[in-house]
């Protein structure tokens, strides 16, 4: 296990003069002295992090051919990092109105006193482990701020390409955001390997949503096949505030994703929805948590899994309704399909009730795809692969068809289909 | 009988009722009717003691007692019947084990000794050909399952067994369809008596074709703004409620 | 039959007089070894296999740490300053009538309707007389041994029938399964045990005579509970009465096997005393129970009614070997006042076609900790397994809390497991409509709340199934405004 730690050692590399050197350097010996966390602890009960190495990566060629991405097409705002490095040349310009987007690396060079509390919260004592390497090791990302009373029309894009052409392997990034009151956000994240890559990407992604605002955080992971990926995102939901957090993952060796969200002051709403496809050699576990600080907060939360081949599946979610939180609804699913005798899913849906006047729900099943629908469609002419690729689809098609960006959604739709290797019916897109 | 005076109430701040005056003499029926929101279901649990409403100003005696000062289950002592508009489910606990629970508790109010099985079972039998009621719905869980018309069949069922002395009908004749309505009113034409009094509150004219109200009485806008015989329902089916609104008097 | 005299004595025995004068001389102070626990097995005759066993436990013991993972709260226990063997209080030191005795104790002995003579046991009060007829006993003890039936203590069944003891203990739940089984395995005082030979349906439940007199087996009680090929028994451990007991600490461990086409009923009522208002006193009940399906078609079934104990740690659980075998859990955990519950059950599906029930009901009041805490676990070999876990809380007050934390493990693409779970307070719509047809508000609260665990209730066999409603108004009394 310490073989992590010990190549992630070899590479920190600290300038005394650098913007926060000494916080960096305490988040790196916090995470060295801790180590990783072992499947003893509840949070990893189902994740084992023993086999986690960093591979010698190979520089490869840059590549051109995320200009075809479907998610990078387009006109829209975009922020692209590769390798964990914004590019100036593959983003594009931003210019709606009450928008500022500023790559972190830019921020760092100029005005770092503004990230102070971001590198202080990855150096203290309690900082998760992953929180701390993020923090030692972390050189771009984006900032993005709404103004007060700002729609923003179009999906803002911020796409973490990995190309493997980078001798680093541990490649940490930061997205904070913060949504001004009444402000309306979307934002897309997606993490995207290219085939060779192997990195390990440890992503932050935080997001404030003040008074009555909404905001839609879609995060697709889509990794390279030996790449690991360890994601954490946090959300805060100010009074009347909507947030909505999708999580899609899809590839990967091991994915490890956190969201944790806190609906801090009455009337926020927060929906947590997610949706993975654990194929043959991939883990993928998510873990989220829904905290209840205040009454009269609503939450949702509905998690889609499939496990194929030897791909093993994780859900964890808990629902924490603090003491004094009256008037909650809190209503959680995780439903999973296994699609091969040797995958696995475990799921773990857990409800931390201490106020009474609640309406709290959860339901978990483990399943296969029905086979007396597979045979009602067989009878009507379709072939039993197809069928089985359809009702694949139409379990997962709860999740993807609330996804409101069509370029993610088609993607989405692409994906599930290709991995069945049949056609799948094409959902009607709004025109971009 | 009942008497209503000058009753305000409130729900959360928001008035609804505003000054509505009411009299129900014994042995008589009085329909209420009266547009959507006019306050005809809060009048209704009002009477029936529902937490949640604030009266504000104004009183409510039964036989000269008090009745805004009594617990719910007291009013159904004194012989308050409510029959909900939406009876509620209560799983896992059986309509009929219910029921005894529910007149032994009145027959207790009154210091009359309780009901022993058998007894309570024949009654039980006899009241269900009243309505109709299927009898294999006694041993089901409280209108869990029961379809919309069983559901308000079992309301006046209720009623037929607990022989209350006062029935507050609410939007009784909702959902169901002309043969359940007809043996819905037949239920409680059966029970009507010199010593019993119905407060039909309803948005349609047709159930009082069975149920020949006594008295019609126009609920809008939080008060009683008109009462008339009967026919004045009829009139109303013609007319609608605009003609009796204080903005189109004015 | 050889069983007639053992049933006798071991009903008999904490009257016996000679039994009595024998230890009251000799008892351990505090403190844990193996010399304790050589004395221990000395005092009741153990042959040298039994203390090994023992011994074998306490080493395992030493090396384990006590869990936390509980979401329970109580102050470090130190097993140093528990006596391990301490006789039984004798006759003058206790209450010499009901007189002497907590009178709020006696009132809910006399709303349960507990006889008097009953009471007087529960409560500990000095009595000479066998009040249990030395008839009722004959009829008893003939039934069971024409049947071929083994009913006696645990220390009887390591003298008489050691075959069989050594066959089964420990099979189910191993001496270091965890830390309270393995302290339980060094020092277990007592308990009962049970055999049902092939294809025999036990002619009663084994149920009100034990109910009576299982009580001083101790605070490591151990039963052991074997239905051979074919056999059917339900077993009702527990008691309505709220049990009072001068060791804080329980740790009991129960293990029933189940071979081909077996079925055991195994029925708990637990009322120990909870502590006060405050939480003070109450029983620690750290219990591991754990049944084997081990044969073809056999079946498990473990249905609770839990509303006693300060703390109760316990998940009954199965494991489902054999081809097409059954687990059923059915559980009602009440907590009032400061209690906490962290209960529920592990359903191992091993086998092919193995299927379980979980049905949870939890009721949370005043400031009571209730969690349900559960595990599916579906082995890549359980081809065809099936699980249904419904879990419900019910929430009074806005002091107390419900948890749920369920785990489901599935390895066998064939499998269909289900989840629900819902946590909400007594339904004010529901309380409404009750009282408005005349009932009034505690007697309306107890009407919701049986309808709740009706499912569970319904599980038990009728007569305590009376007295479990019974208790689980009383225990709710005052938590309703």
């Amino acid at each position: 296990m310490a073989a992590l730690l010990d190549t992630l050692a070899r590479e920190f590399r600290v300038d005394a003069d650098a913007p926060f050197a000494p916080l960096r350097a305490r988040a790196f010996a916090n995470a060295r002295r801790r180590g990783l966390p072992s499947p003893r602890e509840e949070d990893w009960k189902y994740t084992d992090l023993a086999g986690l190495t960093l591979a010698a990566t190979r520089p490869a060629s840059p590549s051109s051919e995320h200009a075809a991405l479907p998610l990078i097409a387009g006109d829209g705002p975009r922020l692209v990092f590769v390798d964990g490095r914004y590019s100036a040349a593959l983003s594009s310009p931003i210019s709606e109105a009450g928008l500022t987007v500023r790559p972190l690396s830019a921020m760092l060079a100029e005005q770092p006193a503004a990230l102070a509390s971001l590198f202080e919260r990855g150096a203290a004592d309690d900082a998760p482990v992953f929180d701390a390497l993020n923090a030692a090791f972390v050189e771009d990302g984006a900032l993005i701020e709404v103004a007060a009373d700002a729609a923003i029309a179009r999906p803002l894009t911020v796409l973490f390409l990995y190309e493997g052409a980078e001798a680093r392997g541990h490649i940490a990034s930061v997205i904070k955001v913060r949504v001004g009151a009444r402000s309306r956000l979307e934002l897309v994240e997606v993490h995207y390997g290219r085939e060779a890559a192997t990195n390990l990407t440890n992503a932050s992604t935080d997001i404030e949503a003040a008074a009555g605002s909404e905001l839609t955080h879609y995060r697709l992971t889509a990794e390279a096949a030996q790449a690991n990926h360890i994601g954490s995102v946090r959300l805060r939901a100010a009074r009347d505030a909507a947030l909505s957090s999708y999580s899609f993952v899809f590839g990967g060796r091991l994915t490890r994703i956190d969201v944790r969200a806190a609906l801090a002051e009455p009337g926020a709403r927060v929906t947590l929805n997610g949706l993975f496809v654990a194929g043959a050699g991939q883990h993928i576990d998510h873990q989220t948590f829904i905290d209840h600080q205040a009454a009269h907060t609503v939450s949702e939360e509905l998690y889609k899994g499939l496990a194929d081949g030897d791909g093993r599946g994780v859900f964890r979610g808990q629902v924490l309704v603090r003491p004094g939180a009256q008037k909650i609804s809190a209503q959680q699913a995780s439903h999973n399909l296994l699609l091969s005798p040797t995958a696995e899913i475990d799921t773990k849906p857990e409800l931390e009730i201490y106020a009474d006047d609640v309406v709290c729900t959860h339901g978990a099943t483990v399943g296969q795809i029905d086979e007396a629908a597979v045979f009602y469609l067989q009878s009507r002419g379709i072939p039993a692969a197809e069928a089985r690729a359809l009702l694949t689809f139409g379990f997962a098609q709860a999740v993807v068809e609330q996804v409101q960006f069509a370029p993610l959604r088609a993607w989405l739709t692409a994906a599930l289909a290709g991995r069945a290797d049949v056609p799948l019916p094409t959902p009607v897109e709004e025109s971009p | 009988m009942l008497k209503i005076e000058n009753l305000h109430v409130e729900i959360e701040g928001k008035p609804i009722l505003r000054g509505l005056d009411l009299e129900l003499p014994s042995g008589q029926v009085h329909a209420i009717m009266g547009p959507n929101g006019s306050g005809k279901s809060t009048l209704a649990h009002v009477i029936a003691g529902k937490p949640g409403y604030t009266v504000t100003r104004g009183s409510v005696t039964f036989d000269g007692k008090d009745l805004l000062a009594l617990e719910p289950e007291a009013r159904a002592g004194e012989g308050v019947f409510l029959a909900f508009q939406y009876p509620l489910e209560i799983p896992g606990v059986n309509n009929v084990y219910m029921l005894k629970a529910a007149l032994n508790g009145i027959r207790k109010y009154r210091g009359l000794p309780e009901m022993d099985a058998v007894q309570f079972l024949n009654l039980v039998k006899a009241k269900t050909k009243i309505v109709g009621l299927k009898e294999s719905l006694l041993n089901r869980p409280v209108n869990q399952g029961f379809s919309g018309g069983e559901k308000k069949r079992n309301e006046v069922f209720q009623m037929c067994v607990l022989e209350p002395r006062l029935a507050v009908l609410d939007e009784t004749d909702s959902g169901l369809d002309i043969d359940a309505l007809r043996i819905v009113a037949e239920g409680v034409n059966q029970l009507r008596d010199p010593a019993r009094s119905f407060l039909v509150v309803t948005h349609y004219q047709r159930l009082l074709d069975y149920i020949v109200p006594d008295a019609v009485h126009v609920l809008a806008q939080g008060r009683i703004v008109k009462s008339g015989p009967r026919e004045l329902a009829l009139e109303l089916e013609q007319r609608g409620y605009d003609w009796l609104l204080p903005t189109a008097v004015a | 039959m050889a069983t007639s005299p053992d049933v006798q004595s071991f009903i008999g025995q904490k009257y016996d007089a000679g039994f009595y004068t024998d230890i009251e001389q000799e008892s351990l102070p505090p403190g844990l070894s193996e010399d304790t626990i050589r004395f221990l097995s000395a005092k009741k005759g153990e042959p040298r296999w039994m203390l090994d066993w023992r011994l074998k436990a306490y080493a395992r013991w030493c090396r384990m740490a006590e869990p936390t993972w509980a979401h329970v709260h109580y102050p470090k226990i130190d097993y140093q300053a528990i006596s391990y063997y301490a006789a039984p209080k004798s006759q003058k030191d206790r209450p010499q009538s009901l007189d002497e005795v907590d009178p709020k104790l006696i009132e809910t002995y006399n709303k349960l309707g507990i006889p008097l003579e009953e009471q007087k046991m529960l409560a500990g009060v000095a009595v000479d007389v066998v009040f249990d007829s030395v008839s009722v006993h004959t009829t008893f003890k003939e039934k069971l041994a024409a049947a071929g039936v083994i009913f006696c203590s645990f220390s009887e069944a390591v003298r008489e029938h050691p075959e069989l003891v050594q066959r089964y203990l420990g099979s189910v739940v191993p001496q270091h399964d965890n830390y309270f089984a393995a302290l339980n395995s060094a020092v277990f005082s007592d308990g009962s045990f049970v055999y049902i030979p092939k294809n025999t349906r036990c002619p009663m439940e084994l149920s009100t005579y034990f109910r009576m007199n299982a009580m001083n087996t101790g605070q490591f009680e151990r039963t052991l509970i074997v239905a051979d090929a074919g056999s059917y028994v339900s077993y009702l451990e527990g008691c309505t009465a709220p049990q009072r007991d001068e060791n804080q600490l329980h740790a009991a461990v129960v293990e029933l096997i189940a071979l081909d086409d077996a079925e055991i009923k195994y029925s708990t009522v637990q009322n120990w005393y909870p502590g006060d208002e405050e939480g003070r006193g109450g029983i620690y009940n750290f219990v591991t129970k754990r049944g084997d399906c081990r044969g073809r078609n056999s079946k498990i079934s473990w249905t609770q009614v839990e509303t006693g104990s300060a703390i109760t740690w316990k998940y009954p659980s199965c494991v489902l070997r054999g081809e097409n075998s059954v687990g059923e859990f059915y559980s009602v955990a009440l907590t009032n006042n400061r209690q906490q519950a962290d209960t529920g059950t592990k359903m191992i599906h091993l086998g092919r076609n193995t299927r379980s029930t979980i049905v949870s009901k939890g009721i949370s009041a005043g400031r009571g900790q209730n969690a349900y805490r559960g595990l599916v676990r579906i082995a890549r070999s359980a081809e065809g397994a099936r699980n249904y876990t419904q879990c419900d809380s019910l929430l009074m007050g806005d002091r107390c809390g419900a948890h749920t934390f369920p785990y489901v493990e599935v390895k066998n693409s064939s499998a269909k497991v289900e989840h629900e779970a819902s946590t909400s307070k007594i339904s004010e719509d529901q309380l409404f409509y009750l009282r408005s047809r005349g009932i009034g508000n505690e007697d309306a609260v107890n009407l919701i709340v049986n309808g709740f665990c009706k499912q569970v209730f319904k599980e038990l066999p009728m007569e305590f199934a009376v007295e479990a409603q019974k208790l689980l108004s009383i225990s709710l009394e005052g938590a309703v405004g």
